[in-house]
């Protein structure tokens, strides 16, 4: 009670809101806001008038008031996707360019009541685009078409979606610059936006009002209705997207509170001058390294949030992680578990005789499956491999235990990736039984193609395509690790990763592999190596995951033997982790030299 | 006895360049200390680290016993930072820059605007509130550079250079302040090129070169410790009396030299005392007009201890 009573205080004492305050109240601004926003429904409306067709086919499935309140919420939600990001991009970027970011690190301020004023900041902004949208409102609600409650409701949510998209922008700009992040949010949300406008319950949409927006209106849902299937009503579609929303919005808050990781050490432990190891012995142009030295400032300026957390670095930073992560997959693995069960209950005998039906919920089954863990392995690659100023940093994990970052980060990645795959091979496992019986009713129905089935162990293919993703994961994650402790940058390393593993592993052997097996060179030395072209291709792990699914060359069989594969990989895992022991040894031995010549108190 | 700063045997090096090499010293509580140094010397490192903006190699800080390893936050909320470099937020004015970094400092809304009116005041900055930041005199600038560092009253201020680039009327309104401010109790440590400004009002002087601190202590013992053997006055006498005194003085056993110039005499005598000077012109009934005793000033002392080497 006592910090909700605080919380007004709280905010009307960061210096970011009372800039925000002042700047939003300029003539300037308004007006141009104004113009924007009336200028683009306008447009909206003449593009649908000028497309009689079109205007007359929409208005025969909604009326102008629905039609217009559709418009006009669809309007708010792409001027706050592209305009709360954008007005975020100051965060960090106008202190250091003003050259007085160091001052604010030096006034003791918390992150976190630095940040809450540009994010509450928004509700101004917020407001502002509601009152300059007014007349239009008043004119959808005056003609009807959507009642007051829904449009209050869809209000609500745009309210919510400006909030997270605030909080994104700035959780993001801890680990990338503003700029990037602002893109990376207004990308990420547009097409979230697009794609929840298909009308499919439970999508990644949710993180955008457009389902509520989509759903509060009745007649659009009965057009579809048809299409999809039953859909979710106005309320629990409402309910969810708040609750999603709200999720994200906490993990977001949580991130800006912990920041990235605090420490400091030889190689950036100077605010705002950046000076490596060999730098004097080389041209000044490389003295500056811009993307360390951002990065250096945020730890610095971390160092005025709690101290209480600084006991807890380990168990917070990785414990969280590992948390979100985690619900994220559990979420997923809920998911599956309940729409197989669903499915298979509803799945009578005379469903199952129906030509590739059972085969294609089993399939949809277990390439879930898969793509979900291998979403969670590529976070895990990304969210558990700190580079070499941070990986051999001493961390206490709770009081008195100290671990290295890169001890903590394997324990992480291995718990995550291992965990999914193990929860999503039981829960495949589980439906194996049933599926196959299912399966055995369709043959003999349809054709060979659906006839393979009946061979199919449906057991195996719950435990082999998950160990193929963890295979293939286990090798990104060395070459991150590796490339991390080559790199000052990680997200250089996740893209030499991504290049490297994506061409070299994956698409070549693929292709090369197929155009092989295919005769595809028209080369008649070549040709003669067409039995290699097969073996070849599996090495990829795209090609090894397609011929678990039977979705490869009609005349090649699934059950293709993948010890290539395993060969090749487990190869690589041996070479780079030797090069990644050494490598460590090397940068450890430097560090600890470095840290046992300070004398601190 | 309590101190405010308290450098302990502090060392930066950043690659094979040592900045700060093993600098300890501290400053008291409520008293002033002058940091001066060649171009290089590693004054700007020292001051980034007292402020917890460079952290040490090895060696530790502590700001009213807040070690600056350890607890950074809290050295923080002590210091009052003036830095070099003026650096603000686009287009305020004054009121807008001071409660941009009031708000910053954690001051109420109530506390605010009292603090604000309050370092205006002692800054000279009263009634110029609207002026845009941008468009400031350097002398104005650091003005209200310094009235952002007082805003959170802080014990300790860190001042890096802030009579750069002040014109000689500024640079005495600047000193009027600091000397303010030590007066209400608050310690100073100011870094400047500009040697009279430190000599006027600094307690104690820390000279650092090619990152090592050569000398440091109170301002008086280090004149003291600096002063030659052989002492110089300087003496105006009626034109008349001229040629008179310089033959008195120069019968002295004491006086080594008696130089006229300028219708004035310079004479280098050897011991402390220059009463027997003064006795014997005056028994001889000459009539002095003008005397003086050039001391050992802090620009004779820097350059005595100095010998011009950068890190």
């Amino acid at each position: 009670m006592r910090y909700l009573l605080q919380f007004p205080e709280f905010i009307r004492s960061s210096p970011t809101w009372i800039r925000d305050r002042s700047g939003l109240l300029s003539g300037y601004l308004v007006g141009l806001t104004a113009l924007i926003l009336n200028a683009g429904m306008l447009g909206i409306i003449a593009l649908l008038i000028d497309s009689p067709s079109s205007f007359r086919r929409l208005l025969q499935t909604l009326d102008f008031g629905s039609l217009l309140g559709l418009l006009l919420c669809g309007g708010a939600i792409a001027a706050v996707t592209l305009l709360v990001p954008l007005r975020q991009t100051g965060l960090f970027l106008a202190p250091r360019i003003g050259r007085y970011f160091d001052q604010i690190v030096l006034s003791g301020i918390s992150p976190m009541r630095y940040m809450a004023g540009t994010i509450v900041g928004q509700n101004l902004f917020f407001a502002l685009i509601l009152c300059l949208m007014l007349p239009w409102f008043t004119l959808a609600l005056s003609i009807g078409g959507m009642h007051f409650s829904t449009f209050l409701g869809n209000l609500f949510l745009i309210w919510l979606y400006s909030m997270l998209l605030a909080v994104t922008t700035a959780a993001l700009s801890l680990y990338i610059t503003e700029p990037l992040a602002f893109a990376a949010v207004s990308v990420g949300s547009l097409l979230a936006s697009l794609i929840s406008l298909l009308p499919v319950p439970l999508q990644p949409g949710l993180v955008t009002p457009v389902p509520a927006l989509l759903a509060s209106v009745p007649q659009l849902m009965m057009a579809a209705a048809p299409m999809f299937g039953s859909q979710l009503g106005y309320a629990e579609v409402f309910v969810l997207t708040t609750v999603v929303m709200s999720a994200v919005i906490f993990a977001g808050l949580l991130q800006l509170h912990f920041g990235p990781l605090f420490g400091l050490i030889r190689d950036n432990s100077a605010f705002g001058e950046v000076v490596h190891e060999g730098d004097n012995r080389l041209k000044r142009r490389f003295r500056f390294r811009l993307h360390i030295q951002r990065p250096s400032e945020l730890a610095f300026f971390y160092q005025n949030r709690s101290r209480l957390l600084s006991r807890w670095e380990g168990l917070i930073r990785w414990g969280g992680s590992l948390l979100l992560l985690g619900t994220i997959a559990g979420f997923g693995c809920t998911l599956l578990f309940a729409g197989l069960r669903i499915m298979l209950v509803g799945t009578n005998t005379a469903l199952a005789a129906n030509a590739g039906y059972i085969t294609s919920v089993v399939q949809a089954a277990y390439i879930a499956g898969q793509l979900g863990t291998t979403a969670v392995a590529v976070v895990a690659v990304l969210v558990f491999s700190h580079n070499r100023c941070t990986f051999s940093l001493p961390i206490c994990v709770v009081p008195g235990v100290r671990l290295r970052a890169g001890t903590l980060d394997w324990a992480a990645f291995l718990l995550i990736v291992g965990g999914t795959a193990t929860a999503v091979s039981l829960i495949l496992l589980d439906a194996a039984g049933p599926c196959q019986r299912l399966m055995s009713v369709a043959v003999g129905q349809t054709s060979d193609y659906i006839a393979q089935f009946a061979s199919v162990q449906v057991a195996r293919w719950a435990v082999e395509p998950q160990l193929i993703v963890v295979t293939a994961a286990l090798t990104v994650y060395l070459m991150q690790r590796n490339f991390c402790l080559h790199f000052w940058s990680r997200i250089l390393a996740s893209i030499l990763t991504g290049f490297f593993w994506f061409f070299g592993l994956a698409i070549v052997p693929l292709v090369v592999g197929m155009m092989l097996h295919e005769r595809g060179f028209r080369i008649e030395t070549l040709d003669r190596y067409s039995e290699l072209g097969l073996p070849l291709a599996l090495l990829s792990p795209i090609m090894a995951s397609i011929t678990r699914f039977t979705e490869g060359p009609y005349n090649m069989k699934w059950d293709q033997p993948l010890h290539g594969f395993y060969a090749l990989n487990i190869g690589i895992w041996l070479l780079l982790g030797t090069l990644l022991m050494v490598r460590e040894r090397r940068l450890k031995k430097a560090d600890d030299a470095w840290r046992n010549g300070r004398s601190g108190p | 006895m309590p101190f405010a700063i308290d450098v302990r045997d502090v060392t930066r090096t950043y690659d094979d360049l040592k900045a700060v090499s093993a600098v300890s010293f501290a400053l008291p509580i409520g008293k002033t200390l002058g940091l001066i140094g060649p171009n290089g010397a590693g004054k700007t490192t020292l001051l980034r680290m007292i402020c917890t903006l460079v952290q040490p190699d090895s060696g530790d800080v502590l700001v009213q016993g807040f070690s600056a390893r350890q607890q950074p936050c809290d050295v923080r909320r002590q210091l009052g930072f003036m830095p070099a470099e003026f650096g603000s937020p686009r287009g305020v004015s004054i009121a807008e820059y001071l409660e941009y970094f009031a708000c910053l400092f954690g001051l109420s809304a109530t506390d605010r605007q009292q603090r604000i009116r309050d370092v205006c005041e002692l800054t000279e900055l009263r009634g110029r509130e609207g002026v845009l930041v941008n468009g400031l005199s350097t002398g104005n600038r650091q003005r209200l550079l310094l009235a952002k560092t007082l805003l959170h009253d802080p014990a300790v201020l860190v001042l890096d250079e802030p009579a750069s680039g002040l014109d000689p009327r500024a640079r005495n309104e600047l000193r009027a302040i600091i000397r303010t401010l030590a007066s209400l109790g608050k310690s100073v440590l100011i870094s400047s090129h500009i040697l009279p400004d430190i000599e006027d009002i600094s307690d104690q002087i820390a000279i650092m070169e090619a990152g090592k601190l050569v000398l440091h202590g109170d301002l008086g013992s280090l004149q003291q410790a600096h002063a030659d053997q052989r002492r110089t006055v300087r003496l105006k006498v009626a034109e008349s009396d001229l040629q008179k005194a310089r033959e008195l003085l120069l019968s002295l056993p004491q006086v080594r030299t008696c130089e006229l110039a300028d219708r004035s005499l310079t004479i280098v005598f050897e011991g402390e005392d220059t009463s027997g000077l003064l006795t014997n012109l005056l028994q001889a009934r000459i009539r002095i007009t003008f005397f003086s005793e050039n001391e050992v000033d802090l620009e004779q002392i820097f350059m005595r201890t100095t010998a011009g080497k950068v890190t």
